[in-house]
């Protein structure tokens, strides 16, 4: 599996119920092993950074939009990414 | 000590509010008014209604509503006493709060998300009221 950083675009409009349900989605479904890890609101960047593991970039794309995700907050783009953690330098 | 909700409550918040450089800074593009909403249940019989107008970094009125029609705010939150009390002792981010619904919110969902800053600092100001809980 990969490590992919997905980073959306905020988008005004949404109310709590659909932010909810998109993210329960994601969090209790998957396409093709993607797994959603966590996620950061970067609020004065309209922003959100997400983690994700995935054996490639399409299949977060479609588990994305099998959650109705990519229609409320736009991918601006997803990139391969190196996992590192503060372990693995003691 | 100040009973949550209270008059008294809401005009030592509103004194922390002004009174912050911090929060001024953080919030200086908001804008938007609220009622923050503590639901019914154990000691508190009816629901207590703040209404706080906050705007450019600056809180402009903060009073206790008799009732949900007295103003009509852009965003209106309620929740439990039990959930308000872990926001204000800092135990749960506020928005961390209204992600994962324990705290419920009519109004602009992301428009709140992107005021991570501002929120994090009017929950300093919230620390800053002596505050007194009804599950005390």
């Amino acid at each position: 599996m990969e490590r992919y950083i997905v980073v959306h675009e905020l988008k005004s409009g949404i109310t709590q119920e659909e932010a909810w349900q998109a993210c329960h989605r994601l969090a209790t479904s998957s396409v093709k092993g993607a797994k959603w890890l966590r996620s950061y609101i970067v609020g004065d960047r309209d922003e959100m950074i997400c983690d994700w593991e995935a054996p490639n970039e399409a299949a977060v794309r479609e588990t994305l939009a099998a959650a109705g995700a990519e229609r409320l907050s736009p991918v601006k783009y997803i990139s391969l990414a190196v996992y590192m953690d503060p372990e693995l330098f003691k | 000590m100040y009973e949550l909700g209270s008059d008294e409550w809401l005009t030592a918040f509103k004194e922390a509010i002004n009174g912050s450089e911090a929060y001024a800074d953080a919030a200086k593009t908001w804008e938007g008014d609220f009622y923050f909403i503590v639901d019914p249940g154990g000691a508190i019989d009816d629901e207590i209604i703040m209404y706080v107008d906050l705007w450019h970094g600056e809180c402009r009125d903060a009073f206790r509503a008799t009732d949900r029609a007295q103003e009509d705010p852009a965003f209106v939150i309620n929740g439990p006493e039990s959930v308000w009390r872990k926001v204000i002792e800092k135990k749960l981010d506020p928005i961390q709060g209204l992600m994962t619904r324990q705290i419920k919110l009519k109004g602009d969902m992301v428009k709140v998300m992107k005021a991570v800053r501002a929120a994090k600092e009017l929950v300093e100001c919230t620390t800053l009221v002596p505050t007194k809980f009804y599950s005390d």
